[in-house]
């Protein structure tokens, strides 16, 4: 018999509205709400044995003590299966029941949830199965069932399909699949679909990068330390650390001695991806040193690091790129920049 | 311009006199074949070799495959304005061709030629086995194994080599002339019937950074503004490949096999009027540069009065900016668009469930603009697991599979851990499907 | 690359060919560079003009890094 514990907000377990919104995490026995309906579709097959229930603005501005309330919930009724929300447009639900996901998926807990696609929740943790679901409650009756289907399939253990036919939203997960119709066949199709109005699907849904909050500037740029960063491949003549022009996972550090400028006699490019003659003739056009150093000499700034971190941004790996920069910033950070130029490539 | 073209399908192939094709068989003279390559003296050595789909057989050094085409009837030669054809405008009359069969080139990139150029890889074709995952594993080939003068500059080692190829292409061609082809095609943009949407094919197409080399447009291989071609053009082989990179896009075989042709000329007086195929160059070296062409080719568009357009590209990196500013131009004015393209495999290291799990923060496209949001993908064809050791070894003896460390020579009969020894492409030539010739995608999950 | 420093606290300056590619990827302060080959100069100037524009080009890079930025920003001069 599948054990469901369900997530619901302040609302949908009917303490009330947003006046009760700061209520702090409850569990009740069996359903509550909606899920006196979960319970329906569940039918001989499982039971919701447990309710946690919290407040919309306590979850999200009490986000560890939320979290942790999530934890001792799960560990005293060790569901088999977690079902928070739907949440439909409401965000703070939506955030909640995202957050709720997550913590049951670091216990190890199967978990699923519902939300209108463009709720915030959505992009809270991108690796909960989220169910589509309209704007608002009106949508219940359709969602649970896909809900409680997807749930069933996940606590059972077994594989999920891909996301257009399982009925979930897409997780940031692409896997290799094989589709009925040859590419050029499927392309001409969808832009018949398109131009005649018709529905269309695409096949790669292209979402915004991360970003992340900007460091504040640097308050008095004369006083300040400066490192300069290049991943266009700049290195001494030789290539000794053998930086490759292509697909390097590593990134290099290199001393300037307190070198004026950057000769070709000393120093080369090695990126492969661009005609890399003009910067092997002048390093300097995408190494700045000698700009870099009359600045310096001028009072700009204070002092620059004297040495460079190099990588050659050619088809680098996301995830060679993110921990290059990691430690970089820390290489950076521990020479005491203020603040970093990076030539990019 | 309307083509007729005829198809002798290639069903067998073998040495012997006299040469010919009759009835899916291709006999070759390999003494004719070397006397031709041997024309050039920059050519020291060749050896000719017949491998076919199915042989526990690994091809490498591919340099560049070559369909053998002939004109038969019409204005121009097939493969115009390269090798010292003629740059007459070809796409009319009726050209034959040998289905299912190519002559390829392989030869060992010279050692300045790696350092000069790092795209100039080793490239393996496996004929059976997990590494037999492209279309090129299911074609027959004449492969001819060229060794060149060792210190050609590169321009004439890429013009020696396509030479070699084409010559011996163009002769093996030549005799179908006088036969007549058991399948043929009409190809024509006729007039609609009735009023149908206008669509335009945008057919990007990567230059080269390296001066005198690379994909050409009659043979036209600098950066340029776009121009408007007939298809058929391409399909007489206005757009080839050259002899050094290797990466999938380029190859002169798959242009004129481009199945994104026959898709649009299968629906063209259908559900769609076919306007016309804008080739613009990618990889320009300025914002501004791929600003200018992606207006360009917008304006061509326009002018053409597309309602429609169906955008593919033929590489991969920062070529990309310019065809999504060109996405992004285009339904902007008014024009939809659909995006054929590769996903790279930088994103996800290998095929294992594991791995490929990366869910990453990340989008799987470089860069995107929000208007591309009709994208069929082809996804890549890399696969997971190690090539075996193959009994048959033809185009050379050891691959270098790290361009940084050319000393590092690895024998070419195998096993070879791909994952281990190459970096984020794979050296499977035509691991990325460009123009959608398979049924691989990739899925969100 | 750049938002892994920036994460630390350190203010970064891109210098890109290619700004909406970095904007895009999330680089909070970019400054346009000349062309990909040649990112901090112009090899077809005269010597004293090339190190003139790469000078401009990291004055205003420094100038990004002392400002203040809600988002990505691209600092161009204009």
């Amino acid at each position: 018999m599948l054990r469901v514990g369900h997530y619901l907000n302040q609302f949908f377990a009917g303490i009330g509205g947003e006046e009760r919104a700061h209520v702090p995490p409850s569990v009740r026995d069996g359903p509550v709400g909606p899920g006196r309906l979960l319970q329906a579709l569940l039918g001989d097959l499982g039971a919701v044995t447990s309710t946690l229930v919290c407040g919309d603005n306590f979850f999200n501005e009490h986000l560890e003590d939320a979290a942790a309330a999530v934890r001792a919930w799960l560990r005293r009724v060790g569901p088999d299966l977690v079902v928070a929300g739907p949440a439909f447009a409401a965000g703070r639900y939506g955030s909640a029941c995202a957050e709720v996901c997550r913590v049951a998926a670091e216990t190890g807990v199967p978990a699923v949830t519902g939300m209108h696609p463009e709720n915030p929740g959505v992009v809270m943790f991108r690796k909960a199965y989220i169910v589509p679901t309209g704007d608002s409650a009106a949508d219940m009756a359709r969602a649970l069932p896909i809900i409680v289907a997807l749930g069933r399939r996940l606590a059972s253990g077994a594989t999920i399909g891909p996301a257009e036919r399982e009925g979930y939203l897409p997780r940031g997960v692409r896997r290799p699949g094989m589709r009925e119709r040859p590419g050029a066949e499927r392309a001409v199709a969808m832009l018949v679909a398109k131009l005649s109005g018709r529905p269309y699907r695409t096949e790669l849904p292209v979402d915004a990068y991360e970003s992340v909050p900007p460091a504040p500037g640097v308050r008095d740029l004369r006083r300040a330390t400066i490192g300069v960063v290049t991943t266009g491949a700049i290195v001494p003549r030789g290539n000794p650390d053998h930086l490759k022009r292509c697909s390097e996972t590593r990134w290099c550090r290199y001393d300037l001695g307190g070198r004026a400028a950057l000769s070709p006699e000393e120093f080369e490019c090695v990126h492969g991806g661009f005609y890399n003659q003009p910067a092997c003739a002048n390093p300097n056009v995408v190494l700045p040193l000698d700009a870099l150093r009359e600045l310096e000499r001028e009072g700009a700034f204070a002092r620059l690091l004297d040495f460079y971190c190099t990588t050659t941004g050619n088809d680098q790996r996301l995830a060679d790129c993110k921990r290059n920069g990691a430690e970089i910033a820390q290489a950076l950070q521990a020479a005491g920049a203020h603040g970093a130029l990076l030539v990019a490539t | 311009m309307e083509l007729l073209l005829g198809t002798f399908p290639v069903e067998a192939v073998a040495f012997g006199t006299p040469p010919g094709w009759t009835g899916g068989r291709l006999v070759i003279d390999p003494a004719r074949v070397r006397a031709r390559v041997l024309e050039d003296p920059r050519i020291r050595e060749v050896a000719v070799d017949l491998v076919e789909p199915g042989e526990r057989a690994r091809i490498v050094h591919v340099r560049d495959i070559i369909e053998p085409r002939v004109k038969v009837a019409g204005r121009g030669h097939a493969y115009p304005g390269v090798c010292g054809h003629p740059p007459e405008t070809v796409g009319d009359g009726v050209t034959f061709r040998y289905g299912g069969f190519g002559v390829l080139i392989a030869s060992e990139a010279l050692p300045h030629v790696r350092r000069a150029v790092s795209a100039a890889t080793d490239s393996v074709i496996d004929m059976s086995g997990p590494g037999a995952v492209t279309v090129y594993s299911t074609l027959r080939y004449l492969v001819l194994t060229l060794t060149t003068e060792p210190r050609l500059e590169l321009t004439e080692w890429n013009d020696a080599l396509r030479g070699a190829g084409h010559r011996v292409a163009d002769d093996l061609a030549a005799p179908l002339r006088g036969q007549a082809a058991p399948a043929e095609q009409r190809f024509g943009l006729a007039p609609v019937e009735r009023p149908l949407p206008r669509v335009v094919h945008v057919h990007t197409l990567n230059a080269s950074m390296v001066p005198g080399i690379g994909t050409g447009i009659y043979g036209y291989t600098p950066h340029a503004l776009p121009i408007l071609l007939h298809p058929n053009e391409i399909l007489d082989g206005a757009i080839t490949g050259d002899a050094v990179v290797t990466y999938p896009g380029k190859c002169t075989w798959l242009h004129v096999n481009n199945p994104v042709l026959p898709a649009l000329y299968a629906r063209h007086g259908a559900d769609l009027a076919w306007v016309g195929s804008i080739v613009a160059r990618t990889r320009w070296g300025s914002l501004h540069d791929k600003q200018r062409s992606a207006y360009q080719t917008v304006k061509l568009a326009e002018m053409l009065a597309a309602q429609g357009a169906l955008v593919t590209w033929n590489h991969g990196g920062n070529d990309l900016i310019e065809v999504m500013l060109t996405i992004q131009g285009l339904e902007r004015a008014g024009i939809k668009t659909v995006f054929l393209t590769i996903e790279s495999d930088i994103k996800v290291v290998r095929m294992t469930p594991a791995l490929a799990e990366t869910g990453t923060e990340e989008p799987p496209l470089l860069f995107s603009v929000p208007e591309a949001d009709a994208i069929v993908s082809t996804g890549t064809l890399a696969p997971a697991d190690a090539l075996p050791r193959m009994a048959r070894v033809v185009g050379g003896h050891e691959v270098v599979l790290d361009q940084e460390r050319p000393d590092i020579r690895t024998p070419a009969e195998g096993p070879l851990d791909l994952e281990a020894l190459s970096g984020a492409y794979s050296p499977i030539f035509g691991h990325f499907d460009n123009y959608g010739l398979g049924c691989q995608s990739y899925d969100d999950y | 690359m750049s938002k892994e420093i920036e994460r630390l606290g350190v203010p970064v300056t891109v210098i890109s060919a290619l700004p909406p590619l970095a904007m895009q990827a999330g680089a909070n302060r970019v400054v346009p560079g000349v062309k990909i080959e040649h990112v901090c100069g112009d090899p077809s100037l005269s010597p004293a003009a090339d190190r003139a524009l790469r000078r401009r080009i990291v004055e205003r890079a420094l100038r990004a890094l002392a400002a203040d930025v809600q988002g990505p920003t691209l600092f161009d001069g204009a």
